[in-house]
Formats: structure tokens, C-alpha cells, sequence
């Protein structure tokens, strides 16, 4: 499943707590926008403790868990194929 | 007919995929695209036949169509976000960048034009699934994109 795009809840590890130390509020978990994702982790975006133009990177590593909302959405109306006479 | 998109768009280069060569190759030779001197010359130094170039040609006028297309349907996603921002946000252009796999978008807005750009990925789940998360990432991104952060965060609570 893709983040990007998307709020999602992270459980940090300790060494999470520990990079983001400074940056955040200590705390277990951390919500944040995903802005993007690569190899490295996930580049976050957090509204309530840094400005818009800045996004931080949370490791893969320093997280157990990511929760997020899912709502499955039915596939939008679509042309029918097929030849028309 | 479907009505010309209001933005324009930009897809340079030509690239085929695998179905668009095998699409070229049932095409008969007589309905193949003329080659120019100079491509008849590149056949020649790849040692290919002027059919097989011609053939490889056709890939690519497939492959740029559907590039083409998808630009279209992207853009028309997008109109469809920013008429939901008000009147002074308008797409102005849709621009592939197959070095990035990235598309481009200029988008008018009350601060002047602004570009955002999207990864192919998150553009063809949205595309291809139409389902309402996916078109919601869109969304969300085409918004932070544009600095409005706080349309994101509106909507949740």
C-alpha cells in the first residue's frame, strides 16, 4: 500500500523517539501527511510542529506500526467497451 | 467527440511499451508510417530494415497517444479539484517528464502560477483505480502542492 497522499499514525520505535527528539513532543506516536516515500522512509509533513515548507524524514526502521484510515470506495463509473452499432 | 481539454499538454519523446510493439507488429506493411532519409540512415547503422524502423515507429506513435490520453485524464482530475478551490485556481498545462516519471502541472493561482509535481504512481493508482481513496491522495497532493496544507487537515476534522 502506498502512503503518499495520505494521514497516517506512526508507532515509533525508541530509536524514532530518539531521532525525533527536539522535533516533536515525545510520544509513541506521531501523525503525520505523507509527502513522500523512498528507500530511505517516509517524508513527513507535521502541521502541528513545523511550517508548511518543511517536511521530516522518519526512517523505516524507527516505526513498528502505521495505522490508517481505509474506506473502501467503490470504482467510479466507467464507459462501457465494447462496439457500438 | 470529447471536448478539447482547456490546458495544454505536453508529452515529449516517444515510448512504446511491450503490447504497443506487439500492437505494431499485426499493423500491415502498407499502413505503416513513411521514415525519412535521415531515420532510413539510423536503420541502417542499427541494421535494421526499413520495416522493422517503421514498425518501432508506429510503437512509439502508440505509445505517445496513450501518454497523450493520460495527460487529458489528468488534467481533467485536476480542473476538477481546483473547481472545487474557487474560480481564481486554473489548470494552465500537464507536462510528462519521462526522466522523473513525474508529471508537471502549471496551475494559475491568486499567488501567480505555481508548478506541482506528481510521481507516475500516484497518478496511475488514481487513474486507473477511480476508487475514492486513491482519487483522495490526488487530491490531498495537488493541495500541498499549491501550499494549501490546510484544506488536508480541514477535512479531517
Amino acid at each position: 500500500m502506498n502512503l503518499t497522499g495520505i494521514t497516517v499514525s506512526f508507532h515509533l520505535l525508541p530509536q524514532g523517539r530518539e531521532a525525533l527528539k527536539g522535533i516533536v513532543p515525545e510520544n509513541e506516536f506521531l501523525e503525520g501527511f505523507v509527502v513522500d516515500e523512498n528507500h530511505l522512509g517516509v517524508w513527513l509533513s507535521l502541521p502541528e510542529f513545523m511550517p508548511a515548507t518543511e517536511a521530516v524524514l522518519l526512517k523505516w526502521e524507527h516505526f513498528s506500526t502505521a495505522t490508517l484510515e481505509y474506506e473502501p470506495g467503490a470504482p467510479g463509473e466507467r464507459l462501457p467497451v465494447g462496439f457500438k452499432r | 467527440m470529447q471536448d478539447a481539454p482547456k490546458f495544454e499538454v505536453h508529452v515529449p519523446g516517444f515510448h512504446s511499451s511491450v503490447d504497443e510493439a506487439r500492437q505494431a507488429r499485426g499493423i500491415p506493411a502498407s499502413e505503416l508510417p513513411p521514415i525519412s532519409e535521415e531515420e532510413h540512415e539510423v536503420a541502417s547503422k542499427l541494421g535494421w530494415s526499413d520495416e522493422a524502423y517503421r514498425r518501432g515507429k508506429l510503437a512509439g506513435i502508440f505509445g505517445h497517444e496513450r501518454m497523450e490520453d493520460r495527460a487529458v485524464a489528468l488534467g481533467k482530475q485536476v480542473e476538477e479539484i481546483l473547481a472545487n478551490m474557487g474560480q481564481e485556481y486554473r489548470l494552465a498545462s500537464v507536462t510528462w517528464n519521462s526522466s522523473t516519471l513525474t508529471w508537471r502541472l502549471v496551475i494559475a493561482t491568486p499567488q501567480g502560477e505555481q508548478n506541482v509535481v506528481l510521481p507516475s504512481e500516484l497518478v496511475n493508482d488514481a487513474l486507473d483505480a477511480q476508487t475514492r481513496r486513491e482519487l483522495q491522495r490526488l487530491r490531498n497532493m495537488v493541495w500541498f502542492g499549491l501550499g494549501r496544507r490546510d484544506l488536508i487537515f480541514e477535512k479531517r476534522q
